[in-house]
């Protein structure tokens, strides 16, 4: 109801603006006789109001607006003067709208307009008789449109027109607006009801009968004076103004409390200290009136999904949350293009025609959702329809024929990149941004669109199901949060949103070094080369020392990472951005300036400028082509593993794949307890067993370091519950693209090792060692089953049983399949429930034997999984093992009734070579 | 003085002992130096940025602007210039009074004076016992905002 009060309140205004723009035309008109042009102005404005007080249902402003448009298309289409009559008629019946709109406004439909609306009718159509003597051609116009309303017209000569507004109270100035008795065609507008009664009619005084509808409009609105009076309209370049003077005072303030703080005066003090309260506030309120809420925009969106809606004859419900999400203006109309054609394209294209929702087992209404809210200082506005989702084979093949990819990258593409080739520019064959002709159409324009305020777009979808696409758009245009830097004695300012992270590297840290690549600085940043800049170079600075701590900015462009050196990291603030003279317009290091806190100038970095000048960003000279294998280059690259590395105490280095790690906790080692023989903290109201690493994995005995305060504490989570670990030191987080080698496993609990850094790690098996406390027995873990396996398998070599295997996390997708590939088993991977259904169907007569999934999986889950793997006649009796860290007893029983065998843990090898030889033969 | 109606009003300032002058119309304020924030590699005549109350005006020395030799050494005045919503600070060495000149004491700045010189000068006003070199600010702004060769840029971070 609030949005139509706000809609109400618009028309009201907008109404008023109309009707006062015509009446100064009208006295133009007066005073100096009319022209074309004025008439078609007011002709214009009276339409428009007549429109929107039908589309509100306001039908007696809605009537006369048309009669006054009735009565001046003929002076508009025959280029003829206006008589002074007709503009008078035309002033008191604008006056009337006023009233009227007024009426509206305080929900207080007055029924004594109806009297005096029916005169102004009357007169209306006098005045334009009495000039063109076509009472008749005029009347039977109107007929149509009256009888509606439950009048009709004669114009029988009664004398009683005559005298037509004596009797009625009506405002002052129409006092001399009798009209004059001489001429004939007279008019009458008699209620039906009269009518059929076919009695003289005393007077052209009606009853309110067929003009009760309107009432409804207003009724039920409390009356209220904080109608359109309460808002006023000011142009924003006011509001600029004011944001910008603003601004200045706040400087002056700074200097004033300066100033003051030399000073030891009780009343300077105070006063000081008021205005310093009043310019804060003043400041954020200036800043509020260039918010608007997001509402204001989407709204709009009803009636356009309304209206494309009908016209593909589909049916979408529109749903908007957030609606009071504030936004601010500039950003508001930037982004309301590219909502519209994302609303479009979801309703063209996304949902799906009624019968054909019915078919794919759906509501035949389709469902629209824009939903925005905050989110990390930005505003999220995601567009989401629950129609058929993106086709990624379409937009593939449409790709390679357009030529954006070629048939071998394309066939190497991630679903996910596939959806992202449709913001690529060249996908789109389309000229016109709001043609609509495919799915895809002008989504670079949307993407350029979003970008260009700051924003980002992203897009998600489920074939079959879904489209979801998310805008991020910063709050404001004008203030930017900051990292503030220095660099050869000057200040320079860093947008946040650019900043991946800041590392500092002392000169002599034997381990962190800047090294040099053909004379080019370079840093390894995560085992992978991050190029430097020196940011002194940037600014053309000949002399760079070598300081004895380099501080790095690292920065991104276009997901391409570089870092900045500069001398000094200062703080973050939030700056506001003005841009730089036309003088500084060249130099593409710098995007704009600021003014800081203490008056001073600032200049704000373009780091992509900076990229660009520096070459690091080489994207420019590549094709779409190479750029997208650039992409799948590092994809592969970041398909990697990390593992935690830490120290016990030994010399050995420990590591822990990390996705195994629930959290990194420090424990005050006063609160570590002990319960019998076991060492407990308390934990988030639960009791954290606390293992000795050390300890378990049989290292010589040491001595129980004594007095340390806090200990490091790996926590685990298993089968629901947390276990803590105790370590000496967290070391680092790596990633490694290697396989586990599991040719040296001295002692129980180690999976194997890894080669980092030339220096080995030593994997520890954390998930066995968790259950050796479990179970109480010492994990003889797998060497010896594993050894059993292969023996048996080894002599059923040429029939080996094959196993499909779907996980996301590749460090499991590894360890399983190499388990069960040393077991003897031939294993396919997938990396999610989607693709394992897409081998399974591609199969052909190559049958499965077992099919092992994870639960949590993006794109389509396990328990998905299972249910569509159990429609497929071929698979219905394909042992189906849930390889799973969630154990609760509900969800192993959702997990049963969507179609697995059993459930088993990840990383207990032996137990899953026993279930798997057990179900598919090869016994242990 | 019998004025013949055509007259111009300027504000007139000195660089190096030499008189100069801008419109009044042109000039928005002078004020005396301010803090400045160096622009790196910008053009040599741009001294850096001024915060002028909340503003960002762009200083320019005009000695270097006018390939003069810069002597005085003492703090410069500004003369802040609006042109087309851009504010502009032309640094000066001292303030002069403002005078009413009249069209017939005008003459186009003579061909001898050197290019890069005569291209910012509307002209000279003979006065007595001096010449008014008059500025000609939209020219300034005009075309050193034309100046901008990112090819230079890169050659200074490369060596």
């Amino acid at each position: 109801m609030n949005t139509m009060d706000g809609v109400i309140d618009e028309f009201i205004t907008e109404g008023e603006e109309i009707l006062h723009r015509v009446s100064d035309l009208l006295q133009k008109i007066e005073k100096s006789g009319s022209t074309k042009d004025d008439i078609s102005a007011v002709y214009r404005d009276v339409h428009t109001l007549k429109g929107n007080s039908q589309l509100f249902g306001f039908q007696k402003i809605a009537t006369l607006s048309h009669v006054m448009e009735a009565v001046l298309d003929p002076i508009r289409k025959l280029n003829i003067k206006t008589t002074p009559k007709l503009v008078e008629c035309c002033f008191v019946s604008i006056d009337l709208l006023l009233r009227m709109l007024k009426g509206v406004k305080n929900g207080d439909p007055d029924s004594n307009f109806e009297a005096e609306l029916h005169l102004r009718i009357a007169q209306l159509i006098e005045a334009s008789t009495r000039q063109f003597g076509t009472a008749f051609q005029l009347t039977r116009e109107f007929n149509p449109f009256l009888e509606k309303m439950g009048l009709t017209t004669t114009n029988e000569t009664l004398e009683s027109v005559l005298e037509v507004d004596a009797p009625l109270e009506t405002p002052d100035e129409e006092a001399d607006l009798k009209p004059e008795t001489e001429i004939q065609p007279k008019i009458v507008i008699i209620p039906k009801e009269q009518r059929i009664a076919n009695k003289p009619v005393p007077q052209v005084t009606v009853t309110s009968t067929g003009f009760s509808s309107e009432s409804q409009s207003s009724s039920g609105e409390p009356p209220s004076s904080s109608g359109a009076d309460s808002t006023i309209r000011v142009p924003v370049s006011l509001l600029d103004k004011l944001m910008n003077l603003v601004g200045e005072l706040v400087l002056v303030r700074n200097q004033f409390l300066q100033y003051r703080n030399q000073h030891e005066d009780r009343e300077l003090m105070n006063l000081s200290k008021n205005l310093d309260v009043v310019t804060s506030d003043l400041q954020t309120e200036v800043m509020l009136t260039r918010m608007q809420p997001i509402g204001t925009v989407l709204t709009k969106f009803q009636r356009l999904v309304r209206e494309i809606a009908k016209e593909l004859h589909k049916k979408v419900d529109l749903t908007l949350e957030g609606a009071d999400t504030e936004l601010d203006k500039t950003l508001l109309e930037a982004i309301k293009d590219p909502i519209t054609h994302l609303v479009r394209n979801a309703c063209d294209h996304g949902i799906e025609f009624p019968e054909e929702r019915i078919k794919a087992g759906k509501p035949d209404n389709g469902h629209l959702l824009i939903r925005s809210y905050h989110e990390g200082g930005q505003v999220v506005i995601e567009i989401s329809d629950d129609g058929r989702g993106l086709d990624s084979k379409k937009i593939l093949s449409k790709a390679i024929e357009r030529g954006i990819v070629t048939a071998e990258t394309g066939s190497r593409l991630q679903e996910r990149e596939i959806f992202n080739l449709i913001f690529l520019p060249g996908f789109t064959t389309a000229k016109q941004v709001t043609s609509v002709s495919g799915r895809g159409v002008g989504m670079d324009v949307v993407k350029t669109n979003i970008a260009k305020v700051g924003g980002t777009v992203e897009l998600s979808s489920i074939t079959g199901k879904s489209t979801t696409i998310r805008l991020k758009i910063p709050l404001t245009l004008a203030i930017v949060p900051a990292m503030m830097i220095r660099s050869a004695g000057e200040k320079f300012a860093i947008p946040q949103v650019k900043l991946v992270q800041l590392v500092r590297i002392e000169r002599n840290d034997p381990n962190y070094k800047i090294e040099y690549l053909q004379g080019s600085p370079m840093f390894r940043l995560r085992d992978s080369l991050l190029p430097l800049i020196h940011l002194r170079s940037v600014t053309g600075e000949k002399k760079i020392e070598d300081a004895e701590v380099t501080n790095i900015v690292v920065l991104s462009v276009e997901k391409e990472y570089f870092g900045l050196i500069v001398d000094e990291i200062l703080d973050t603030t939030d700056i506001v951005v003005k841009p730089l003279g036309l003088f500084l317009k060249h130099l593409p290091m710098f995007s704009g300036a600021t003014i800081l806190g203490d008056g001073t100038i600032s200049l704000i970095l373009d780091v992509t400028g900076i990229a660009n000048t520096c070459k690091i960003n080489t994207k420019k000279n590549l094709t779409d082509e190479q750029h997208l294998r650039a992409i799948e280059l590092k994809k592969a690259q970041t398909e990697t593993q990390e593992f935690l590395l830490f120290d016990l105490g030994n010399s050995v280095t420990h590591a822990i794949p990390l996705c195994l790690i629930n959290r990194l906790e420090e424990f005050n080692s006063k609160d570590i307890e002990q319960t019998g023989n076991q060492r407990v903290v308390r934990y988030r109201n639960a009791i954290l067993p606390i293992l000795d690493l050390y300890e378990m994995l049989g290292y010589p005995k040491r001595t129980p370091s004594t007095g340390r305060g806090k200990t490091p504490v790996l926590v685990i989570q298993r089968s629901g519950k947390l276990y803590g670990i105790e370590v000496n030191e967290i070391l680092d987080i790596v990633t490694i693209n290697q396989q586990i080698d599991d040719s040296i496993r001295d002692r129980p609990g180690i999976l194997g090792n890894l080669i980092h850094r030339e220096s080995v790690l030593v994997i520890v098996d954390a998930l066995g060692l968790i259950e050796q406390i479990v179970t109480g027995k010492p994990a003889t873990r797998t060497s010896k089953a594993i050894d059993e396996i292969k023996a048996i398998n080894r002599e059923m070599k040429n029939n080996k049983p094959r196993i499909l295997f779907a996980d996301d996390v590749v460090f499991f997708r590894r360890h399983v399949s190499k388990v069960l590939t040393d077991a003897g088993y031939d294993v396919t991977l997938a990396e999610d429930g989607k693709k394992a259904l897409e081998v399974l169907e591609s199969s052909g007569d190559l049958n499965f034997n077992l099919i092992i999934s994870d639960i949590e999986m993006p794109n389509m889950d396990g328990l998905e999984f299972a249910r569509e793997l159990r429609k497929r006649p071929k698979f219905k009796n394909t042992p189906l093992i849930a390889l799973t860290t969630r154990f609760r007893d509900k969800d192993v029983e959702e997990g049963k009734r969507a179609g697995f065998d059993i459930y088993l843990e990840k990383l207990n090898p032996e137990k899953l070579l026993k279930e798997v030889s057990g179900m598919i033969g090869g016994a242990p | 003085m019998t004025t013949t109606g055509n007259t111009r009003q300027f504000s007139t300032f000195y660089i190096n002992d030499l008189l100069y002058g801008i419109d009044v119309m042109k000039v928005q304020e002078i004020t005396k130096a301010l803090p400045m924030t160096r622009v790196p590699l910008a053009q040599g005549y741009v001294k850096g940025l001024i915060n002028l109350r909340g503003q960002i005006s762009t200083a320019i020395q005009l000695s270097d602007l006018f390939h003069l030799e810069h002597q005085s050494h003492e703090e410069q005045m500004n003369v802040v210039c609006k042109i087309s919503d851009i504010l502009v600070s032309f640094l000066v060495d001292r303030i002069g009074d403002v005078m009413e000149l009249e069209s017939d004491q005008f003459e186009p700045a003579p061909d001898t004076m050197p290019e890069n010189v005569r291209k910012y000068l509307e002209g000279v006003y003979k006065i007595p016992g001096n010449l008014l070199s008059v500025i000609d600010v939209e020219q300034i702004v005009e075309s050193i905002t034309k100046v901008g060769n990112p090819e230079q840029i890169n050659n200074t971070i490369n060596q």
